[in-house]
């Protein structure tokens, strides 16, 4: 066992949850967090209160790196793997380093997606996943008045509770892909808007941009039914996409996410995926399902540790509603849209 | 490490051989020193003389006069990996790492520095080998590149280094130069758009004040064009690290001006030579290291017997025997007072820094003259290797002797007595094979006109007129002035050589606070101004001695002058002594 | 010592190339054609052997005739295959190594020098004189335009049997316009018109006359029918309105129909043809179109680009969907699916998909088009034999005079593909007819001395396609979506391919074992050889690599990793690195002497 190096990819809280995990039932062996970011370990859901000046940067930290260094857990920080040959069981990393690992954990998050259809004004969006996008949002919300949400997720909805809060008009367009990968009923999509309605912002429903320009205050975005919204931001929630392209070349089975059995075990008997990048196969829905969300990441990420160290220990079901807002209530599991 | 008012930032380019460390490291001393800010470098190399190993520029830039290299350093560039992260732990907090951020060939774990760059420090990925394959259809400007981010990410003014590769290239064709700052100009601005600057190092592009009259040489630089400028005629040496440097300028200067440079067999010949050279007349030297100075032990006696002026400069090293060959040590200073068999007076001079090792060189030939003596210069490797920036000194100052002054007359009609007892211990000399002047020289005692005598009443006069030229030399050498407050010290801190400078910095450092700390630093090591020291123990509470050596050389003879308790700052870290030692020191006995 | 070549001596040629006093520019020997198989992965990957580094320094030299003519060499095609090719060769391309960027975008730089060449006809080789024979080539699409081709040049009489009205087959037919206008069709196959093939149109095999009536009016027959039965999805439901197959769907459209689609469309399949069916479902009026593929996305074979430009028009891909029955009275109103699973691999080495009990769900849909593929329709009885001929993998049938080849031969394969196999089988109807082999490929070894690259070269970035706004997108059919690589887009194209064409070889007696190259090798490529071990051929050479200097016996440059930076070749003291260009090549063989078939 003092030979087993377990490497996790991300920094999260399905990586963390499994750090602990691992060192606990463990304790002899080589433990490697391998992260794209280079802030250490910190609140996510969070972030919003960041961009609204209520919470510093410190003070969303969760873990210092001082605590890996007692735990004897090598924290590779603003690293990120390139590609993954499953057979060596090698990482090669971007800045052109091998790592050689016995057992892999992928927790490797999701990112912004920007659907194919937006794509020519990908430039013009503002996203928001990590750190690095918030300290961009805040920057930008500086000295703006009107910011236009596209799109629809569970990050938008709270974001435009701050950003009206912060003062700021919002002009929300409800996607009609919004929530994706869940498909809303009109229903649920009407009960979105009025409830945005009621807080104060502007929302537009069955309408699409037709263009962008980037002037001097901001942009000017054009729609179909609009004839021009003038603001200073645009943010894209259109939800997260899996970050799985650097595993494409490693022959591992993925579909939106990594395919995983309800231990979390990947094509490949010795990696393990866990929070948002695994697609989980559970035998009582008959179906996958994607976790969404930092309470599920954390528990997932435990139960792959757990499978890793020789357990058997099973996803379980996923909760019903991790989105609930305001008595709206979205099953989140990715492939019971069509029940 | 600077802080918002001024610049102070020390750099390490980090590389094997090949990756053109030491070159980066140097086009940065010169661009800073024209644009006025102080710098100190010392390049590393391993402890192999030869081979394919680290090499490592240090430098340190700061707008205000720079005393040490400083401990930590605030930037690394590695321009190869698993040298620079046998470097990580030469950083300072929140210490910025400049590496290849693509490299064309993986390397196993743990062998990439990216790799170790944490919370707490700050690393920018350049990709530099592609940007010089870019540039110059290879990897071999990734030091240039590097240079170019780094003025990029410091705001640097990017032309004065521009100037520096200009000038370094100015030999090759237009072409080479053009390469070359292209490659510069592609990692500036890389930097610029690539890179978010995340440290607090900044230049501001500021140019605190351009010097063209500014050298940038290092301690050997130094004593070389003193011996040029002092008119030495003879140069007799064996290559020895860190004195070499000094013989290959000399090897290319000294025929020009009609001098002389003999390779000997050994430094037992070097000396040899030498002591010819200023037995005829002419200012001869010799350079060596601690082993090649013990060599030169008793031809030092003949010297001081015959008294015929000669200078030697000791470069010293760790010892002993062939000992740390290219660590630096201040462990000679026994060997050069006392390592004479019999009573054996020769005066030692140790220079603090670079500007000093111009004029103390100067001043040692002036002595040997003056004195008709043998004069030790004590530098050491540190000192001899370390860059700084500095404005030559005017030529002819204070000149205090030459053979002439003392020459006898032959006209005098007098017999001619070589060995004169005179009140200032100085006899008259003459040109050997002067009519009228002839006279014997010889390592036996001697009567006045050099006749071998050897009754106790001839040798005692003779010792005691030797001995007397120490109080004219004494009296002639004004004391050294003591650094920091007036009247009592809490401290009183004493030190030689290149350890000056750090004990100036702990000085300097003691101060800004509350505490009372002085410093007397002679450069004339040997004799001491016995009074002058008394008179700074008087004031001090606690007189702490630093030097770097084991044994605690200076302090031991500063030890029987005082007669009192010393507090021993003495190090051998394989390189210069650390400020924080003596901060250390001195905070504990201050209170 | 052995070198590499297995000839000694130095000096020779005028250009102080040391190697070649003895070696032959030209080779036909086996280790030679294994020697590029290795090295110049692109050009092996292409089914016609396209010399692609040939052409794409024609491009970088905007030598674009020259270029146009190297392509049409091999793939008759340039103009249409640099628009629709599969590209087999940018999945072989070095550049898209591990670590080494992207692929050269070599499909583009093809329609580059179709797009920008002068001559608009090019000057057909007729190396051969008439023979007197005829041959019948059943089937106008890719494959049978290149069989017909080939013969035509060996001096053959041709006619080409087509069922339809129209010569391109799958080209004209299955492709829609926006991917491949109908001009550049005319175009090319007016090229082969031109060298006399005659062309009968509305004769079906089987219907109109059979395979012994053709083997009678001809000295030979090949049979180049194509796959026209599409696969069914074998699911109950096909019958119901709005239910199309793909090759029929896609068919109607370049009849000038417009099917009637209504709102939303579920294209099932994972090829070419269900993103075109897709694609031009939207063209027609289609607001919801969802391609439903069995496995993931990741595995789909089409070409990213593709891909995402599908995407871009608001085309959903849903993934391991396995289609249970199609629902609906009269009309189509949903397709009933069962969520699959990723299992392991087939024999054939595609993934295995398995339906998962109880997991079946509805997705609501007006219009199925299922667009799983075709298979030729074989049927000895239907073209006249009375039993089943045998065939070899080449085309050549047990029934005197009778090949047969593309799609028809190999089942569905690629337009490139077809073009490739017709060539080779065309050369064997050649040999049946002419006793002998009259094309050959050959390995042509020159040296050269100038590389024509440049490191800084290896950095720059694929060029994006051109591509027309959304906005003009989806009014008809016809607006072609892709513009082609601007003129500047293909000089910094061009420059990014490695031309793997070259070879670089250490001559070990100058070597003074100094390790620049090695030291600067950017690529690890440059190794340390115990010994090299001629192979027979004049290229490859087995080396028994080393890590230790004390049993070197030189320095070898490792031609498979090198890409060909020449850093090695700048840096050397003693200049005792050499480059070659090494081209595979077709010769026609007319006799007495060997005549360049390009």
């Amino acid at each position: 066992m003092a030979s087993e190096h377990y490497v996790i990819i991300g920094n999260g809280a399905a990586a963390n949850g499994a750090a602990d995990i691992l060192r606990e039932g463990d304790p002899e062996s080589r433990i490697t967090l391998i992260s794209r970011e280079f802030f250490p370990f910190y609140n996510r859901h969070r972030l919003r209160f960041f961009i609204s000046d209520e919470v510093s940067e410190d003070e969303l930290v969760v873990r210092p790196p001082a605590h890996y260094r007692e735990q004897g857990v090598r924290l590779r920080l603003g690293q990120e793997v390139q590609r993954v040959d499953l057979k060596e069981k090698i990482l090669y990393l971007k800045h052109m380093e091998k790592v050689h690992y016995t057992r892999l954990l992928l927790c490797c998050g999701g990112w912004p997606r920007i659907p194919e259809v937006h794509y020519t004004y990908r430039q013009h969006f503002t996203v928001l996943k990590g750190l690095s996008h918030a300290r961009a949002f805040r920057e930008k919300l500086a000295g703006i008045k009107r910011v236009l949400m596209v799109g629809g997720d569970l990050i938008s909805v709270k974001m435009t509770d701050t950003l009206l809060r912060m003062g700021k008009e919002v002009v929300f367009m409800v996607d009609r892909d919004s929530f994706w990968p869940l498909t809303l009923t009109d229903e649920m999509r009407a009960g979105f808007a009025e409830r945005l309605t009621g807080h104060g912002a502007e929302v537009l429903v069955d309408d699409e941009i037709t263009g962008i320009v980037e002037v001097k205050s901001g942009y000017e975005v054009m729609t179909r039914r609009k004839e021009k919204i003038s603001c200073g931001l645009v943010g894209a929630f259109f939800g997260l996409v899996p970050k799985v392209e650097f595993l494409y070349s490693s022959g591992l089975d993925i579909d939106r996410g990594i395919l995983v059995d309800d231990h979390l075990r990947s094509s490949d008997p010795d990696v393990y995926a866990a929070g948002d990048c695994a697609q989980i196969w559970n035998p009582e829905l008959n179906n996958y399902w994607v976790s969404i969300g930092w309470e599920n990441a954390g528990i997932l990420g435990e139960v792959a540790a757990r499978n890793m160290l020789g357990e058997s220990a099973t996803a379980g079901t996923p909760k019903d509603r991790a989105l609930d807002y305001e008595g709206v209530k979205v099953n989140t599991s990715w492939w019971q849209i069509y029940d | 490490m600077t802080d918002r008012k001024h610049i102070d930032v020390t750099f390490r380019i980090c590389g094997a051989a090949g990756d053109g460390s030491l070159a980066a490291g140097s086009f940065l001393n010169h661009a800073a020193a024209r644009m006025g800010y102080h710098i100190m470098n010392i390049d590393l190399y391993p402890a192999e003389i030869r081979g394919f190993g680290k090499s490592v520029a240090h430098t340190r830039i700061s707008d205000r006069p720079v005393q040490t290299p400083g401990e930590l350093a605030d930037c690394l560039v590695a321009l190869n990996d698993p040298h620079a992260i046998s470097e990580l732990n030469t950083l300072a907090e929140g210490a910025v790492i400049l590496y290849d951020s693509n490299p064309p060939n993986y390397v196993e774990e743990d062998e990439a520095v990216a790799g170790f760059v944490e919370p707490g420090m700050i690393g920018y990925g350049v990709p530099l080998g592609e940007l010089s394959a870019i540039a110059t259809k290879s990897a071999r400007s990734r030091n240039i590149v590097s240079l170019g981010a780094l003025a990029g990410i410091f705001r640097i003014p990017a032309e004065y280094l521009r100037d520096a590769i200009r000038a370094r290239f100015s030999r090759k064709s237009a072409e080479i130069v053009e390469m070359n700052l292209r490659a510069f100009d592609l990692g500036h601005d890389y930097a610029r758009t690539e890179l978010v600057k995340a440290d607090a190092i900044d230049f501001g592009e500021r140019v605190p004040g351009a010097r063209d009259d500014v050298a940038v040489v290092s301690g050997n630089d130094a004593v070389a064009k003193a011996c040029l400028d002092a008119g030495v005629r003879l140069y007799a040496g064996y290559p020895i690290t860190p004195a070499t440097r000094i013989m290959e300028i000399l090897a290319k200067e000294l025929p020009k001006q009609g001098g002389v440079v003999v390779q000997t067999e050994d430094e037992i010949s070097a000396i040899g030579h030498a002591i010819g050279g200023g037995f005829a007349g002419k200012r001869s030297l010799t350079a060596t290291s601690g082993p090649g100075l013990s060599l030169m032990s008793e031809f030092l006696n003949l010297a001081v017997m015959a008294e015929v002026p000669v200078v030697v400069v000791n470069g010293q090293r760790g010892g002993p025997s062939t000992g740390l060959p290219t660590k630096t040590e201040q462990s000679d200073l026994n060997i050069a007072v006392f390592g004479g068999a019999g009573d054996s007076p020769r005066p030692v001079i140790a220079p603090a820094d670079v500007t000093e090792c111009y004029e103390l060189t100067v001043k040692a030939f002036e002595v040997a003259d003056a004195f008709q003596t043998p004069v030790i210069v004590l530098t050491d490797l540190f000192l001899g290797n370390r860059m700084e920036d500095i404005t030559w000194p005017e030529g002819d100052s204070g000149r205090w002797g030459r053979y002439e002054d003392r020459l006898a007359d032959p006209s005098d009609g007098e017999e001619y007595r070589r060995f004169e007892v005179t009140p200032d211990g100085v006899s008259p000399r003459s040109v050997p094979g002067t009519p009228g002047l002839y006279y014997p020289a010889t390592g036996l005692e001697h009567d006045e006109r050099g006749f071998p005598e050897y009754s106790p009443e001839n040798h005692l006069r003779m010792t005691e007129k030797r001995y007397r030229k120490f109080d004219t030399l004494r009296a002639l050498w004004p004391a050294p002035e003591p650094e920091g407050p007036d009247g009592d010290l809490e401290v009183g801190i004493i030190s030689w050589g290149s350890t000056i400078g750090t004990a100036r910095e702990a000085l300097g450092h003691l101060n800004a606070g509350e505490a009372r700390v002085g410093g007397f630093f002679p450069r004339l090591v040997w004799p001491l101004h016995n009074e002058a020291l008394r008179a700074f123990s008087a004031r001090s509470r606690v007189l702490i001695v630093a030097e770097g050596n084991h044994s605690g050389q200076l302090a031991n003879v500063v030890e029987s002058i005082v007669c009192r308790e010393i507090i021993r700052v003495t190090e051998i870290p394989a390189g210069p002594i650390s400020s924080r030692k003596i901060i250390e020191a001195a905070g504990g006995m201050s209170g | 010592m052995k070198k590499e070549t297995g000839h000694s001596g130095v000096g020779g040629q005028a250009s102080g190339y040391p190697f070649s006093d003895e070696s032959p520019r030209i080779s036909e020997h086996p280790q030679d054609l294994d020697y590029i198989r290795a090295n110049i992965p692109c050009q092996w990957a292409c089914p016609a052997r396209t010399n692609i580094p040939g052409y794409i320094s024609a491009n970088y030299g905007e030598h674009f005739d020259a270029s146009y003519l190297i392509n049409r060499a091999s793939n008759l095609l340039p103009g249409i295959l640099g628009r629709i090719c599969s590209r087999p060769c940018e999945d072989a391309c070095r550049h898209g190594d591990p670590d080494l960027g992207e692929p050269v975008a070599i499909c583009p730089l093809k329609r580059v020098a179709a797009d920008h060449r002068l001559e608009k006809v090019p000057p057909e080789a007729q190396v051969f004189g008439r023979s007197g024979k005829t041959v019948g080539v059943v089937g106008a699409g890719p494959a049978g335009l290149a069989a017909a081709h080939s013969l035509s040049v060996f001096g053959h009489d041709v006619v080409v049997y087509e069922q339809f009205d129209h010569a391109g087959g799958m080209l004209w037919y299955g492709i829609p316009e926006f991917r491949l206008p109908s001009a550049v069709i005319e175009e090319e196959i007016g090229f082969i018109e031109n060298l006399g093939v005659e062309f009968r149109f509305g004769e079906r095999l089987g219907e109109d006359f059979t395979v012994p009536d053709l083997l009678e009016r001809h000295d030979a027959a090949v049979v180049s029918a194509g796959c026209t039965r599409p696969y069914q999805l074998g699911i109950p439901g096909a019958d119901l309105k709005g239910y199309y197959t793909g090759l029929d769907f896609m068919m109607r459209i370049n009849r000038g129909e417009t099917p009637e689609v209504g709102e939303r469309i579920i294209v099932i399949g994972a090829g070419f043809t269900a993103f075109d069916c897709a694609r031009s479902a939207l063209r027609c009026g289609a607001k919801d179109v969802s391609i439903c593929i069995l496995a993931v996305e990741e595995l789909l074979t089409v070409t990213r680009e593709e891909v995402l430009e599908a995407k871009r028009e608001n085309i959903r891909i849903e993934s391991l969907l396995q289609s249970q029955e199609i629902l609906g009275t009269d009309t189509i109103e949903g397709v009933r699916f069962a969520r699959n699973r990723l299992g392991g691999v087939d024999e054939k080495g595609e993934r295995i998909t398995t339906p998962i009990e109880g997991s079946e769900f509805v997705l609501p849909a007006d219009t199925v088009i299922a667009a799983i593929g075709q298979q030729p329709e074989r049927d000895h009885s239907a073209i006249g034999l009375d039993r089943e001929p045998v065939f070899d993998e080449a085309g050549t049938s047990d029934v005197e005079g009778l090949f047969i080849t593309g799609d028809f031969l190999t089942g569905a394969s690629t337009v490139i593909g077809s073009v490739g196999k017709a060539k080779q089988t065309a050369t064997l109807v050649d040999e049946y007819l002419m006793g002998r082999t009259r094309r050959k490929s050959l390995v042509m070894i020159d040296p050269t001395e100038d590389t024509h690259r440049q490191r800084s070269w290896d950095f720059i970035e694929r060029q994006e396609m051109p591509l027309l706004p959304m906005e003009d997108r989806l009014q008809g059919h016809s607006a072609e979506v892709e513009l082609g690589l601007t003129p500047e887009q293909n000089l910094e194209e061009s420059k990014r391919c490695y031309l793997c064409n070259l070879k670089y070889e250490i001559h070990i007696p100058d070597c003074i074992y100094c390790r620049w190259c090695i030291d600067q090798c950017p690529r690890e490529c440059i190794g340390l050889a115990k010994d090299v071990k001629p192979t027979g051929g004049h290229l490859g050479a087995d080396v028994e690599w080393t890590e230790r200097w004390d049993e070197v016996a030189g320095i070898v440059i490792d031609n498979d990793r090198c890409i060909r930076c020449g850093i090695c070749l700048r840096i050397c003291p003693t200049r005792c690195i050499y480059v070659r260009l090494v081209n595979l090549v077709e010769r026609y063989d007319v006799g007495e002497e060997v005549a360049d078939g390009e």
